[in-house]
């Protein structure tokens, strides 16, 4: 059901201008038309926008997303602390925020430069860890040592020369075995890390020749570079573990910030959001001398409340007057959906599409209605539904997003169907349920009795298309559209009496009512042609494919439960084993998500492709009533 | 002889549909799949593109339903 607005329109005096519009704020069921095309941003505005954007920059700076944990008590606490006026809670925003606000920025800043420091040094502490063992057992006093990077294809050939230079200084060719002892490590680019070793008397002379062999030396991180290579490695090792520690509690302290200062910002930010939009509300309202004017939909039962609140506070200081809207603004006017409690949830499924018009059709009831059973039809399994039913139930209490509550409701919807199907044609986990307790279908076992599941889908899809096609005709009636209703009126005879004549000729039935529907058809076809033409008769067609579409509520249905007896027939035949049971719980979990996901596709895109394109006309607006934030918000219905 | 052409024929009533419905599914979704991220408000009307050629296969079901059961 849509909800009945009303055009209203407050007249006031300039100076009680905020006011009104705080009460406005307050009321939050009056979805505001700016009467005056945007101006540019006043100074106001933006430095409302600025200091908005400031804290949100804090608050992502500080990675805090917890906006569900946020209440309306901590709102009205945060509104009560800062109820100063634009300019005071501005001040108050710079003075308590921009030292903290320092402070954040120098614990990110560090944070940074220790991550960056902590990635090198574990570059390094791979080099590090290889070379301990062989740089220990080689410092000595009398010897040199150093680490190299050096490509791998040209190893052999700078060993060579370094031995080269070795012999060729060396006045003793026994001295010279001992001279040089190196070490490898190789890496995953090509390159090697090569760590030579050699008396202190040779070390200048191989120096120079690694530098001029392209070899560059291997060095510690910035700041971890000491004399000797062994201290250096053993300060990349202590510098490792220092960086970490050091990581772990700058990352504690911001965290600590974060679930100190996390809530009191975004607080903050849903006050100035609110502040802003008071400040547009304000600037775009018409203004004539000493005059204001602010307009907007109501919905029709809430003006009574709206009219008493002004008046209570504002008496003659302002002048309210309110009207329905013609017709030739039906289009403007924002569509509120109203529905039961119950069938709500469903509304969802709507906002896949373009919002329902002012005075068109909500469909949400009869979605409520075929929606679950054409999904609980096509899972036809009571064990799946109990499960279905359960993820539901969890879903409908996790407050962790606004999706999940009205997810879970049409999921026990569902369930409610499931199960019913799943009686009807004798499924508990597929063929589990015969095994176990003997359960028999009440109606046909989809698996074996094909036909008639397909028969009954075909019905089904008749009966949907036709209701369609009734609102359609209904819709063309109310809006004085000839070529429509006629259009969609002839389909729908003319698809009945095709339904008729194929029911006549499988009975048997006597001739006088096969004349009598063909007359039906002669009469859909001429209004066909008289309303659409030759567009009429195809779009007919259109339906009649839209009806056999329906076809994959069998399909989907008798694909789901050969599944599950195929699950079942693992135990069979590997036994009731360990890999037996696995294998058929596997399935069944497969069959699950492949039960939850197709029903509630195919059962979605029945209702959108095939039934709402007989009826349904989006483009509406939607209601966005200027209020205040309100975690506990409820639409007003 | 009959038998085994029906059953032919049947798995190609199913088959040729269903490969001309991957392809088009195919299709649609990368184009999808960009469109929704250029635009997320896209992504309910981007599923219905994506579910629309499912309707070959389902006719195709229907046609090799019928010559199984001929079969049989």
């Amino acid at each position: 059901m849509i909800r009945e607005m009303l055009r209203l329109a407050v007249w006031g005096l300039t100076p009680k201008r905020s006011e009104v519009v705080e009460t406005l704020h307050d009321f939050g069921l009056l979805h505001v038309v700016n009467p005056v095309e945007p101006t540019p941003p006043s100074e106001e505005e933006e430095v409302l926008k600025f200091t908005r954007a400031k804290v949100l920059g804090m608050l992502e700076g500080l990675e805090w997303k917890d906006w569900p944990s946020l209440t309306d008590e901590s709102l009205d606490a945060a509104r009560e602390r800062v109820d100063l006026g634009i300019e005071g809670v501005v001040g108050e925003i710079d003075r308590s925020l921009d030292s903290f606000r320092q402070r954040l920025a120098a614990l990110l800043e560090e944070k940074r430069r220790l991550a960056v420091s902590l990635a090198d040094l574990k570059k390094a502490h791979q080099v590090v860890f290889h070379f301990i063992p062989f740089v220990s057992s080689e410092d000595s006093s009398d010897r040199n040592l150093t680490l190299w990077w050096v490509k791998d294809s040209v190893i052999q050939k700078t060993l060579s020369a370094v031995r080269g230079r070795i012999q060729k200084k060396s006045s003793e060719d026994t001295e010279s075995r001992d001279a040089l002892r190196f070490h490898l490590l190789n890496t995953d680019k090509g390159q090697a890390v090569l760590a030579l070793s050699v008396e202190s008397a040779f070390a200048a002379d191989v120096e120079e020749l690694m530098r001029l062999q392209g070899t560059v030396p291997w060095k510690a991180p910035e700041g971890f570079h000491r004399n000797r290579t062994r201290e250096t490695l053993f300060a990349v090792e202590e510098g490792l573990k220092e960086t970490g520690n050091r990581l772990e509690a700058l990352s504690d302290e911001i965290s600590r910030a974060r679930d100190d200062w996390g809530p009191r910002l975004a607080s903050l930010y849903i006050l100035l959001d609110e502040k802003l939009e008071e400040t547009l509300v304000e600037s775009r309202s018409l203004t004539r001398g000493e005059t204001f004017l602010i307009e907007g939909w109501i919905p029709a039962d809430s003006l009574e409340a709206l009219v008493n609140l002004l008046k209570t506070r504002f008496g003659d200081a302002i002048l309210i007057q309110w009207r329905y809207p013609s017709s030739e603004e039906w289009h403007r006017v924002p569509a509120l959906l109203c529905n039961p409690a119950a069938t709500r949830p469903f509304e969802i499924l709507l906002k896949l599409m373009p919002h329902p018009l002012y005075k068109g059709v909500d469909p949400t009831t009869l979605v409520a209605i075929f929606f679950p059973f054409f999904s609980g039809c096509m899972v036809g399994d009571a064990g799946y539904g109990i499960l279905i039913g359960l993820l539901g139930l969890w879903l409908s209490r996790n407050k962790s997003h606004s999706l999940l509550p009205p997810v879970g409701k049409i999921l026990i919807w569902v369930c409610g169907w499931s199960i019913a199907w799943g009686i009807t044609f004798g499924e508990f986990f597929g063929d589990l349920g015969h095994r176990l307790f003997h359960m028999e279908p009440l109606w046909v076992e989809r698996s074996h009795a094909v036909l008639p599941v397909l028969i009954f889908s075909i019905a089904l899809g008749v009966a949907h298309v036709s209701i369609g096609l009734f609102l359609g005709f209904l819709e063309g009636v109310r809006k004085k559209h000839r070529h429509l209703w006629m259009e969609r009126l002839g389909s729908l005879i003319v698809l009945l009496s095709l339904v008729g004549l194929l029911l006549i000729v499988r009975l048997n039935m006597p001739r006088p009512f096969f004349s009598l529907n063909i007359s039906f058809l002669v009469i859909g076809t001429a209004l066909l042609l008289a309303g659409g033409k030759l567009g009429g008769v195809i779009e007919t067609f259109s339906a009649l494919g839209n009806v056999l579409s329906y076809v994959r509520i069998a399909a989907i249905g008798l694909s789901s439960a050969i599944l599950a007896i195929v699950a079942t027939r693992f135990v069979d035949v590997l036994g009731l084993s360990f890999l037996g049971i696995l294998m058929a719980l596997i399935i069944h979990i497969l069959n699950f998500v492949l039960a939850i996901g197709g029903s509630g596709l195919h059962s979605a895109r029945l209702h959108y492709v095939e039934f709402f394109s007989k009826f349904y006309q989006g483009g509406g607006k939607e209601f966005r009533p200027f209020s205040r934030r309100r975690f506990s918000w409820k639409k007003p219905c | 002889m009959e038998k085994a052409l029906l059953a032919l024929a049947a798995s190609l009533a199913i088959g040729i549909p269903a490969m001309a419905t991957a392809y088009a599914q195919a299709k649609i979704g990368s184009a999808g799949a960009g469109t929704v991220a250029e635009k997320p408000e896209t992504s309910g009307t981007m599923i219905i593109m994506e579910a629309i050629p499912e309707t070959i296969v389902i006719l195709g079901f229907v046609v090799a339903i019928m010559m199984i059961l001929q079969l049989a």
